[in-house]
Order: C-alpha cells, then sequence, then structure tokens
C-alpha cells in the first residue's frame, strides 16, 4: 500500500484520479496521524473526529499544497492544530482550564476500555498529561513519534533550539513525577 | 546511529525513571477501525465536497486576488475619473457660430422687447391707481386739508 511515493501520490491527486489518491494517501497516514492525536486528546472517539477533520481539510487544501513541501510534515502540522484546536473547545464547553481538562484526561485513563498498560506506563502518561498543552506536544513528537529536532520545527513552526528547550523542561517535569507519585 | 546513543545517554541521565521505562502504546481502537475508516472518510467526504463558489474561492488565491482587486479599482477610477472629462470635451468642441445658431434655430435668442415692456407698464399702472384712491380715502378719513399737505411739501 505505501509504496507510492508522497510525490506520486500528489500527482495522481492533481492528475485524473483525485479521490483513488487521497484514498492511497489516508491509508497510508491514517495509523501514524490517528496514534499521535489520540496521544493529544486522549480518548477514542475524540481522536477519531479529529483525525476525521484532519483528512477533510487535507481534502479540501490539497490541491492548493505547494509540491516543494512534505506532506507528511503538513498532514503533522494539520493534526497538531485540530487537537489543540479540540482540546480548547473542549474545555470551553466543559467551562474548564485546558490545564484542568487535561487533569481531567489523566483521570479517564483508568476507566477508558480502549487503553491498557501497566501500572508504570499509565504513571507515565498520567505524568505526560501534567505539562503544559504546547510542551506535551514537543514530548510526544520526540519521545513517541521519534520525530527529529529539523522536522518537529517544520510541524511546529518554531525554532530547533526552543525545542530543545522544551523537550528538556518536559523530561525533566516528567521524571520529577514519576519519582514522587 | 550514535546521535540516538547519545540522546540515549542524556535521557539515562537525566531522567533514569523514565528511561526504565519500556517505551510501548497503551491505547488502542475498536476492531476494524482503520479498515473502516477510509471508507467512513469516502462518505463525509461527499457530503461535504467543495461548492461551485467554494472551489472559486479557494481558485482566488491572493496570487490571483491581488492583481484582480488593483485591475479593477484601476477601472473604476477611471471611469469615475474621466466622465466629466468627457463632458467637458465634447462642449468645448462646440464653437460660438453652433451655439448662436441653434438659439436662434429655438428662439431663444428673439424675445420681444416690446411686449416685455408693455406687460411691465400694465402692472405698475394697476397699482399706481389702487395706491391714489388709498391715499384719497385716508385724506379725507382723516381730514386733512390739502393747502397743509402742500405746505408740507
Amino acid at each position: 500500500m505505501e509504496h507510492y511515493s508522497d510525490k506520486e501520490l500528489l500527482e495522481k491527486f492533481k492528475g485524473e484520479a483525485p479521490s483513488y489518491a487521497f484514498n492511497l494517501i489516508v491509508r497510508k497516514y491514517q495509523e501514524r496521524l490517528y496514534w499521535y492525536i489520540r496521544r493529544v486528546v486522549i480518548d477514542h472517539e475524540d481522536a477519531n473526529d479529529v483525525l476525521q477533520n484532519v483528512f477533510l481539510k487535507a481534502w479540501k487544501n490539497l490541491h492548493s499544497f505547494r509540491e516543494d513541501a512534505n506532506l507528511y510534515t503538513w498532514l503533522y502540522r494539520i493534526a497538531t492544530n485540530e487537537s489543540l484546536t479540540f482540546l480548547k473547545q473542549k474545555a470551553r464547553r466543559q467551562h474548564l482550564s485546558t490545564d484542568e481538562l487535561q487533569h481531567q484526561l489523566a483521570g479517564t485513563l483508568e476507566s477508558d476500555p480502549h487503553y491498557s498498560g501497566e501500572a508504570i506506563q499509565k504513571k507515565l502518561d498520567q505524568a505526560i498529561l501534567t505539562l503544559p498543552e504546547k510542551q506535551r506536544i514537543v514530548f510526544t513528537l520526540k519521545y513517541f513519534e521519534e520525530k527529529k529536532y529539523d522536522e518537529m520545527a517544520l510541524i511546529l513552526n518554531t525554532s530547533v533550539g526552543a525545542l530543545k528547550a522544551s523537550y528538556h523542561h518536559a523530561v525533566k517535569k516528567i521524571e520529577k513525577y514519576l519519582t514522587s507519585h | 546511529m550514535k546521535k540516538e546513543r547519545n540522546n540515549d545517554d542524556a535521557l539515562k541521565q537525566e531522567a533514569p525513571t523514565l528511561f526504565g521505562i519500556t517505551k510501548q502504546n497503551n491505547f488502542k481502537v475498536p476492531d476494524g477501525y482503520f479498515d473502516a475508516l477510509p471508507e467512513m472518510l469516502v462518505e463525509k467526504r461527499s457530503a461535504s465536497t467543495p461548492g461551485v463558489l467554494e472551489r472559486l474561492l479557494h481558485a482566488f488565491h491572493w496570487k490571483v486576488a491581488v492583481p484582480t482587486f488593483a485591475a479593477v479599482a484601476v477601472i473604476l477610477f477611471v471611469i469615475f475619473n474621466t466622465s466629466p472629462m468627457v463632458e467637458d470635451t465634447a462642449i468645448a468642441s462646440i464653437s460660438v457660430e453652433e451655439v448662436e445658431a441653434y438659439l436662434d434655430n429655438e428662439g431663444l435668442y428673439t424675445i420681444d422687447e416690446d411686449m416685455l415692456l408693455e406687460a411691465l407698464e400694465d402692472e405698475v399702472a394697476v397699482n399706481y391707481e389702487e395706491d391714489n384712491d388709498e391715499i384719497v380715502e385716508y385724506l379725507l378719513e382723516n381730514n386733512i386739508e390739502l393747502e397743509t399737505i402742500l405746505e408740507e411739501l
């Protein structure tokens, strides 16, 4: 399924088979984007909504996508923006701050039927949810998605230096949480 | 590879507890979720396929929009600023002789001065007679003798 390069998929999309090409793009990226979004919004139904929005936005805007840019980076950027927007809206609907919402999400891990992990891994996921949301994004991209700093800089539109500092702070806070809880 | 090992060493030094945790995905999805997702997206896409207007707006990228708006602005400027000049030019191109000929033909140039004077005199005369009657009445009512008036004059 993934034997087409992004460039080939984009050519197909802009050519005679946009629908077919888009379907291939979805199949190529759906899992990676889903797990990234899921780590940010935590709940499966929320992740499903956000992921569908990401692909719908991509569908609507892909025809104006510049070929010199990286499709993979572009999709991650949309996913990041959609996830953060979703969390802000969810917090507003529940009259909570985003920090309070994250605290609430950490509590839902216990009862989530689509979550299973050993005690120490659950503690790690709860520790991550104590981070400010942008630091959490940086930590997720670096630690779980294993992205390089220059890729992250493109996704988050920020400098490599700022990302390194942010990741360093995140690691320190998580270590402190893990040793004190 | 060397860089990765350096990163691991740094993490081990900085956060030994975190380093000791096996990195794994604890989240799960319902069975068949990823198989069904592309089909769900096809349905959603067809429901939200951009309309003609939306596609036009997308096509109306700023690189197109800016020159278009500039062209429209120039056209409007030309229309609104050149219309009076057209009229002025048209009037300026008419010679004095043409204007006189036009007035002659329309009869606007031949006003009968005698008729105008007669009309004015009639109006003045009527008013003058009315004024004399009023003066006589006033003199009689107030018993003012004609000699007194003459003396005053």
